[in-house]
């Protein structure tokens, strides 16, 4: 069990952070240690693990590697990416001073703050001690369980463990150009727990947690240094995610319910993330650090495609949608090039879900 | 245009369950619109801009729909609903400067969302107490357990209840059918189609479930409770009561080889209304023939079942040139769809005297059709009476075919002219009539006395043609095929000659299938 803890910490605490830094660095945004650039690293840090999983895996999917290969390919590019990432944080800091933003802290911020983690407290424990059965399982969980039990990446059709046979072979694409569920799988091995006690149990806390940090964040582009309003923004987040529930269609119901399944880390994760990429390519329009941020953008797209065939697409499409827009107002006409860059996964993975490469 | 309109909306509500949030959505926009010109430009302009590109008819009928289809209401979570609500709130709060009026507002605020909405944790149903670790019913980690002990990489035929669990569980644990019995990753056979539905069933044929799950290899079958499955089907293959345990009794047999029971399977599929003939025969290895395939209706099923063997047919038996054999057969031939034909078995016909005889267009059609399609095939045997040839291990020994007698005939050609056969496994025969007349008959009886005592019979023209011949006393058959429904023996202006051979065979104990049950299925031994 203390095995399992230490690697739960070091796997999404310790790398998370770690890539974090090295991105708020390189992209010059919460470059001051404050908390919401503790939140803004550890949330980038987390998509960059995802997008590079789907550079590597879905290549190695369609080589039918094993599993396992998957595996080692990963925590060697993320082993790299952070040993480049010291370095350049090290190099940086040699060349700046160092400051702190200290936020101011009262009576009041402290019983919104106590209220805003006891809904989400709320939300979290209803995930980590009670069960929600969705059969949509039958697919997700299973293509993980089949990874880290048989070593092969979507091989079987998950509802029978029989070989795929050519008539199913859309379904195969679907799944290859979105793998989340190897990268559930990846967890779990990593971390020693079977992938469907994580993926009901660990993981939802974690993307839960992501997916109000990362409200917190679009709370401070909206609001600024206010911290009254963000605490009252992701209070009304949390309390609204829990009576936006009226069918098994929305945003909110997937997010509380089954946040662990690609489709609902898209609504609950990526495209909050992606309207926060966004309104930060907004606030830095006409800045230096602009370019930089497309940077940030297309790793959030690439994360995004690693999630479900709806990442691909309307990441495609908030970035289309958004992007163009502030191009129009900023008319900073060769940014364009950031948007179509930042759309290049879309387009990629679109293809290979659609079967067409 | 209106239509477009309304399908829109249709997913509109179903997303949203038509939520009061969603004025709230709408009237936080308006707060957005009020905030200033740096508001509206970061979050209005470009949350309208998007919705205009989510519902625009034009985007809709023409990329979205071709997407995303029937789950284009996952576009709405695009929507930002929550932030834009909780923005106005969040950002009313922050103006008002005393601490209590704050606090009220707030609590007020809530209590809107609140009533506009449904509370997620209201609905007991939607979280459960957890029992163990994998947050999965505790039947199936207890019931996956016990099969376990007895194989550790069982298959397994499961009721609804379990099946979509037991893998995410143990991925050793290979299922029959599924959660792809509710059409889910990919399409199933209609037989496994039929198990799943008879396991569900309230009057269970468990016969048709033990025989398949047996051939398909499945060493456990779990059954509800208080669903009693006759001694007499386990016995016949092999299950036996291994456990019963929550509301399930698991049946086991420990001696079913990997891949199955042996045997080929013979399968009748048929339609809810015209009469034909479709049949198909498949081994063990995955090799598939079919016999006629039915009318030009049933080409598409007929070309979704050839999908499971990738479009590869070993052999295809022709028995008889009417539309209702041949129809499905020549429109798949006519297309480009890459069905490859090992080997075509066809009845022979004397085309210039048949169409001397034949008044039918349609007829004449099919026939002109068939014969060209057949011409152009490389690999194509006339068979004719006598002739016995081995195919896929069973042996095939045709005891009626087109001949000169036919040829002397001055009506009802393309019936007597039908192919006649006997398929012979290593214990078990099947006898094909298909639409062979009286006389026919007549002549099995006479020549192939011996011949025609069989296990299983497909009966001539749908069994109608009644007990002239006398060929009922000498077939002797465990099951009969009728290429027709049920209801058209329960009418009571039918024919009392039509309703003489049925009568007969279910006097006699012998089992009958009709359409009505399609897809039906024995295993010849």
């Amino acid at each position: 069990m203390l095995l399992e803890g230490l690697r739960i910490t070091i796997l999404f605490l310790i790398i998370p952070m770690l890539l974090g830094c090295g991105m708020a660095k390189i992209i010059h945004v919460y470059e001051k240690p404050s908390f919401s650039g503790i939140l803004f690293r550890y949330v980038v840090g987390q998509i960059m693990m995802w997008a590079v999983f789907e550079l590597i895996g879905v290549p190695l999917i369609y080589m039918k590697r094993s599993f396992r290969s998957a595996v080692v390919i990963w925590c060697i590019c993320i082993l790299i990416i952070v040993v480049l990432e010291i370095v350049y944080i090290v190099w940086r800091r040699k060349k700046e001073s160092c400051e702190t933003g200290q936020e101011p802290m009262d009576a009041g911020i402290l019983v919104l703050a106590l209220i805003a983690f006891g809904l989400i407290g709320l939300q979290c424990y209803q995930y980590v001690f009670r069960m929600h059965l969705d059969k949509d399982d039958s697919r997700y969980i299973v293509n993980a369980v089949e990874a880290y039990e048989n070593d092969q990446m979507l091989v079987n059709n998950p509802a029978t463990g029989d070989a795929y046979t050519y008539e199913q072979s859309s379904s195969v694409a679907k799944d290859t150009a979105s793998p989340w569920m190897i990268y559930t799988a990846l967890m779990a091995e990593l971390v020693g727990i079977h992938p469907t006690i994580l993926a009901h149990t660990i993981l939802p806390v974690i993307l839960l947690g992501m997916s109000y940090m990362i409200f917190w964040l679009i709370g401070e582009a909206l609001f600024g240094a206010g911290i009254f309003e963000k605490l009252f923004f992701v209070i009304f987040i949390a309390w609204i995610n829990m009576f936006f529930c009226n069918t098994t269609h929305t945003q909110s119901t997937v997010t509380l319910v089954r946040i662990w399944q690609g489709k609902a880390v898209v609504a609950a994760v990526a495209i909050p993330m992606l309207l926060y990429t966004l309104l930060l390519l907004y606030h830095a329009r006409g800045e230096a650090s602009n370019g930089r941020i497309y940077i940030l953008l297309t790793v959030v797209s690439l994360g995004s495609c690693l999630l479900s065939g709806m990442g691909i697409f309307f990441a495609g499409i908030m970035t289309g949608v958004y992007g163009l827009w502030y191009v129009i107002v900023s008319r900073r006409w060769k940014e364009l090039v950031g948007v179509c860059v930042a759309c290049i996964p879309t387009l990629i993975y679109g293809m290979i879900y659609a079967g067409l490469l | 245009m209106l239509d477009i309109l309304r399908e829109e909306y249709e997913f509109f509500v179903s997303y949203s369950g038509n939520s009061l949030i969603m004025v709230l959505y709408v009237l936080s926009l308006i707060y957005i619109g009020c905030a200033g010109k740096e508001m509206r430009r970061k979050l209005l302009y470009p949350s309208l801009l998007l919705m205009f590109v989510i519902l625009n008819p034009f985007f809709y009928t023409y990329i979205w729909k071709k997407l995303l289809d029937n789950v284009f209401w996952r576009m709405m979570w695009m929507f930002p609903v929550v932030p834009c609500i909780a923005y106005a709130a969040a950002g009313i709060l922050g103006r008002i400067r005393r601490w209590w009026l704050r606090a009220l507002v707030c609590v007020g605020m809530m209590a809107v969302v609140a009533v506009s909405g449904q509370f997620i944790y209201a609905d007991n149903t939607v979280f459960v107490e957890a029992t163990n670790y994998y947050k999965l019913p505790q039947e199936v980690v207890d019931i996956a357990d016990r099969i376990c002990q007895l194989d550790d990489s069982p298959r397994v035929a499961a009721p609804r209840t379990l099946y979509c669990y037991l893998r995410q569980y143990n991925q050793n644990i290979s299922l029959m059918y599924g959660r792809n019995a509710e059409g889910y990753i990919s399409a199933i056979s209609d037989i496994d189609q039929r198990v799943a539905k008879e396991i569900e069933s309230d009057t269970p044929d468990y016969d048709y479930v033990f025989m398949n799950a047996a051939y398909e290899g499945c060493n456990f079958v779990i059954t509800y409770a208080g669903k009693v499955v006759p001694e007499e089907v386990l016995s016949t293959y092999g299950y036996v009561p291994y456990i019963s345990m929550y509301n399930y009794v698991i049946y086991a047999n420990t001696g079913l080889p990997d891949g199955g029971s042996e045997g080929f399977r013979v399968t009748q599929y048929g339609s809810s209304g015209k009469n034909l003939m479709m049949y198909t025969v498949e081994d063990k290895q995955g090799n598939l023939i079919v016999i006629d395939g039915g009318s030009k209706q049933r080409s598409r099923e007929l070309l979704m079942l050839l999908d499971q063997y990738d479009r590869h047919v070993a052999a295809w038996i022709i028995t008889n040139y009417d539309e209702k054999h041949v129809g499905a057969f020549n429109t798949i031939l006519s297309e480009d769809n890459g069905v490859v034909i090992d080997k075509i078995y066809a009845a022979p016909i004397n085309r210039d005297r048949y169409l001397e005889t034949e008044d039918s267009e349609d007829n004449k059609n099919s026939v002109e059709t068939a014969c060209k399609i057949l011409d152009s095939c490389p690999d194509v045997s006339w068979l004719k009476e006598g002739d016995r040839i081995d195919i896929l291990g069973m042996s095939m020994e045709v005891l009626s075919a087109w001949d000169e007698d036919t040829d002397a005939m001055e009506d009802r050609l393309l019936e007597a002219g039908s192919l006649c056969f006997v398929l012979e496994g290593d214990t078990e025969r099947m006898l094909f009539c298909s639409n062979i007349t009286t006389d026919v008959e007549r002549k099995l009886r006479d020549k192939y006395r011996d011949k025609i005592s069989v296990t299983y019979l497909q009966a001539a023209r749908q069994g109608k043609n009644g007990l002239v011949s006398n060929i009922q006393k000498y077939t002797e058959p465990e099951a009969v095929f009728l290429d027709a429904v049920e209801e058209s023996f329960q009418d009571k202006d039918a024919d009392a000659k039509d309703l003489a051979l049925r009568d007969y065979y279910a006097m006699s104990g012998c089992r009958i299938y009709y359409y009505s049950s399609r897809p039906n299925t024995v295993i010849l031994k």
